[in-house]
């Protein structure tokens, strides 16, 4: 699993692009929880998480790209290697 | 009128800084008239806030309160974590909120603030798919889309669905029909997960033809490819839906009113190779007869022939546990699968010639337990043409997962997602701005909104919220009053011997320094523009030496005012106004052979903005004269030195110099200076000076002047803060005042608006102030009289006749 800081309420997600072999893993995004509501609301952003299965041997690239879905520039990226083995 | 400013895009999790500089910007909008852009990072760092740090609207707004709001040309938001360190002349370019914002609780008092008073900033709780939001009135979704796939929401409501190979690929594919829109989508798996299409809308059969009516599948034509079959009751008559590659072509399959009226009335119906092997058929039992009808497509329409009469016997057993049939194993027969819920353990049993041979090929306690808990389970050739697989989806996460047996176990794959739950992934802050309540267009009603995530999201930047979402209105939202504009916002707005400056109640008082035919001591005047009736009283006098009425500016040294007179020894002498100690100081001589009044501004070149003057020479030309003021030192600050002389035949200068918003130097953030002065031919001359350049002549206009322009960048042509207004510019001849502008954003001819007034020998000022886009003049006369006029969107009307000059 890797943890992602959230920077959800300046608009960005951190989107998952499979590259090469993306059939070596599966891979589900989920969010932590949101604070408790304080008495005068604050401003936060939840942590993003993906969680990544090995599925098949082979070797797969993880681009995670800190982006709005309505733009193209990302704000930040990052890249995992994968490799899954019998 | 907009009082709107632009739409910006945070780029730090400083939402509650950009609310809350937005919402100081709108009311200096609305209460002053004045386009202003204010710096949210100089709230983010002031505050003392890294980058990624949450907060809100009030705690920036208490900050503000002590501190003052920059613009943002002299503290740029930023994403960098710094020390905040802000121009030396801060106290004199910020905006002051000496007022304290309000709570603004319940919802009707929230819409007569936003109709009597101006915007809202607002707590909104992010879900996941507000990013995705791209117009109309956003309720949050139940799904948000994964991975590109669409975004069905939860699709297991009652919707049928269907398994076949529909389109001919030899692998079976998911087809259902959404009575909402009547739509079919299918939904084929390719590469490792299913991709979805459209396939037709049977709209023209009636809305939502899920009604009851029975549908099956199978390859009726025998083209090789699953078709849909359904009958409708009401007319008896039989369709058959073919997909030809894009969608289901539908066509009439026949009429069995023959039979009776209604059909579907409870007897069972199953389809099967039951007479033909290069086709399926469609078998039914009638209890009333106890007599089979078996139905074979012929290429045009179902051929009915009787398939036998069971009375007396039996029918199969089923006993409630989930069993499903296929080809599981890919032997070429059939199996038996089944799944027990008491333990997740899946078997399956296989025909060896003799019986049914059991083995477990799985267990799926990883998908949590007991899990035929109603999500929809279907049996087909998905992603493998040699054996069936068994397919599920799984409402909570809108997960698909697909199982193939492969080596004597159940495989189970994520074959894809058609909507996750939407989740909350954020708090954040943003600005009311409207509302509109519910009508027939529009059920609920609906916050209007300006985001800061850039003008590419949403509405051009803003939303339309349905009241109550994601508890946009759980908490009060906050609204302002009382802003008072710092004079370096203001400082194009106003020329000669008038400002407006940030005293009174209202922070919108005139100020007015004037001496008297013949000259002397400079004299003082100010007009309460919170007082009924806005009467002038006399605030004092200094210096002794003025010829003609001075040129005046609220600068950013402490809000000071400056002035600068022409004096009878031919030179320029600077006076100003010490707003801390409360009195007029002596700034000192400067300039020989001076022989006009001059235009004096505080330009941005440099930090503190340096004073640029343009007065006429007794050579007939205009000299630039500048006082070097503060930040990158190129000279002793407040050092007055002549920049350049320029012009020929100049006859009369006034307070036209100004520094306008627009920059035609490339790269640069210093405005283009234009100054009008007046020839001895009797025309005005416009000239330009573009940063790094010389003074250009931009052309003549007008006839039979002699005395000195005014001339200020007014705010009419801006749409907001960001563009560049009109010039507006006053000069008196024949006794009169000629109103002149110039529409710098359009074709930037000169033109003549009116000619108004009577007994002037001067315009002494001009300014557009908080007063709607008013005009505000005011006039020296041929008796010595300061005389106010005022320009609405009527006209030009008199005003008061203030006294002596």
């Amino acid at each position: 699993m890797i943890r992602l800081e959230g920077h959800a309420s300046a608009g960005f997600r951190w989107e998952v692009v499979v590259e090469d072999e993306a059939a070596a893993i599966d891979v589900r995004t989920r969010t932590t929880a949101p604070p408790p509501t304080p008495a005068v609301p604050e401003s936060f952003n939840v942590d993003e998480q993906v969680v990544v299965v090995a599925r098949a041997a082979g070797h797969a690239v993880l681009r995670l790209q800190l982006r709005r879905p309505w733009e193209t520039e990302s704000l930040d990226e990052r890249v995992f290697n994968v490799t899954v083995s019998e | 009128m907009s009082w709107i400013t632009s739409i910006r895009s945070q780029m730090c999790s400083s939402c509650w800084a950009h609310a809350a500089t937005a919402l100081v910007e709108s009311m200096v909008r609305i209460e002053h008239v004045l386009w202003s852009g204010l710096s949210e990072g100089d709230i983010r760092v002031g505050t003392g806030k890294r980058c990624a740090d949450g907060g809100n609207d009030q705690f920036a707004l208490d900050w503000v309160m002590s501190n003052g709001l920059i613009d943002s040309e002299g503290f740029p938001d930023t994403t960098a974590d710094m020390p905040h360190v802000t121009t030396a002349d801060r106290s004199g370019r910020t905006v002051r909120l000496p007022a304290k914002y309000q709570n603004v609780g319940s919802l009707a008092d929230q819409k007569l603030w936003l109709d009597a008073v101006g915007p809202l900033s607002t707590y909104f709780t992010v879900w996941a798919d507000f990013s995705s939001y791209g117009g109309g009135v956003y309720r949050k979704l139940g799904t948000v889309s994964v991975g590109g796939q669409p975004n069905f929401g939860r699709i297991w409501d009652g919707r049928p669905f269907w398994i076949g190979d529909f389109n001919g690929n030899g692998r079976s594919d998911v087809l259902f029909y959404y009575p909402g829109d009547d739509n079919w989508w299918l939904g084929s798996y390719q590469g490792n997960q299913f991709a979805w299409s459209g396939a037709g809308n049977t709209a023209g059969f009636g809305h939502g033809i899920n009604d009851g009516r029975p549908f099956w599948i199978g390859d009726f034509n025998g083209n090789g490819r699953s078709d849909v079959l359904f009958y409708y009751p009401g007319d008896d008559n039989w369709w058959l839906g073919s997909h030809d590659g894009n969608q289901l072509a539908w066509s009439g399959a026949g009429n069995t009113v023959g039979f009776g009226h209604a059909i579907n009335d409870g007897r069972p119906f199953w389809t099967g190779r039951f007479s033909r092997a290069d086709r399926d058929e469609v078998l039914f039992y009638y209890p009333g007869d106890d007599n089979w009808w078996l139905g074979s497509y012929d290429g045009t329409q179902l051929a009915w022939s009787n398939a036998g009469n069971t009375v007396g016997f039996g029918h199969a057993i089923n006993d409630g546990r989930p069993f499903w049939i296929g080809d599981f194993n890919g032997n070429g027969r059939s199996d038996v699968l089944f799944y027990y819920p008491g333990d997740d353990n899946w078997w399956l049993g296989s025909h060896d010639g003799n019986q049914l041979s059991w083995s477990l090929v799985g267990n799926t306690a990883g998908f949590g337990h007991a899990i035929n808990d109603g999500r929809p389970f279907w049996i087909g050739r998905f992603s493998r043409t040699d054996r069936d697989e068994i397919l599920f989806y799984y409402q909570e996460d809108g997960n698909w997962w697909l199982g193939t047996w492969d080596a004597g176990q159940l495989t189970w794959r994520l074959a894809g997602n058609t909507g996750t739950p939407n989740t909350i992934v954020g708090g954040h802050f943003m600005l009311v701005v409207g509302y509109n309540d519910p009508d027939a267009n529009n059920p609920d009603g609906y916050w209007i909104v300006k985001n800061s995530w850039g003008a590419g999201w949403g509405e051009g930047g803003f939303a339309r919220i349905a009241y109550g979402q994601c508890d946009i209105d759980s908490s009060a939202k906050t609204g302002l009053r009382g802003t008072n504009p710092d004079p370096w916002t203001k400082r194009r707005l106003h020329t000669g011997s008038l400002l407006e400056s940030g005293n009174g109640a209202d922070h919108r008082n005139f100020e007015l320094i004037s001496t008297g035919l013949g000259g002397g001591p400079l004299h003082q005047r100010w007009r309460d523009n919170s007082a009924a009736g806005f009467p002038w009283s006399w605030a004092g006098e200094f210096g002794d030496d003025a010829v003609e009425c001075p040129t005046i500016a609220a600068t950013t040294y402490n809000r000071n005012f400056d002035s600068v007179h022409l004096t009878a020894g031919g030179q320029l002498h600077h006076w100003y106004y010490d707003q801390a100690g409360g009195s007029w100081r002596d700034g000192g001589l400067f300039g020989w052979g001076v022989a006009g009044i001059p235009g004096f501004i505080q330009s941005n070149f440099d930090t503190p903005g340096d004073f640029e003057v343009v007065v006429r020479m007794s050579d007939g030309r205009l000299a630039h004269i500048t006082r070097h003021n503060g930040w990158r030192w190129t000279r002793q600050p407040g050092t007055w030195f002549e920049r350049s002389r320029f012009g020929a035949n100049v006859l009369s200068s006034g307070p036209a110099l100004v520094q306008a918003r627009h920059v035609s130097a490339p790269g640069e953030i210093y405005g283009d200076l234009h100054t009008v002065c007046v020839l001895s031919g009797g025309q005005m001359q416009h000239w330009q000076l573009i940063a790094g350049g010389a003074w250009q002549a931009l052309g003549t206009f007008g006839a039979g002047i002699t005395t000195p322009p005014c001339m200020i960048e007014g705010q009419f042509g801006m749409a907001d803060e960001r563009g560049w207004g009109n010039f507006e510019l006053c000069v008196a001849a024949g006794n009169q005042v000629e109103h002149w502008w110039r529409a710098n954003s359009g074709d930037g001819v000169w033109r003549q608006s009116a000619t108004f007034g009577h007994d002037v020998r001067t315009v002494s000022g001009l300014l557009q102030g908080s007063f709607s886009y008013n005009l505000e003049v005011v006039v020296c006369r041929t008796d010595n009289q300061l005389q106010h006029y005022w320009r609405d969107g009527a006209g030009w009307h008199e005003g008061a006749v203030i006294g002596g000059a």
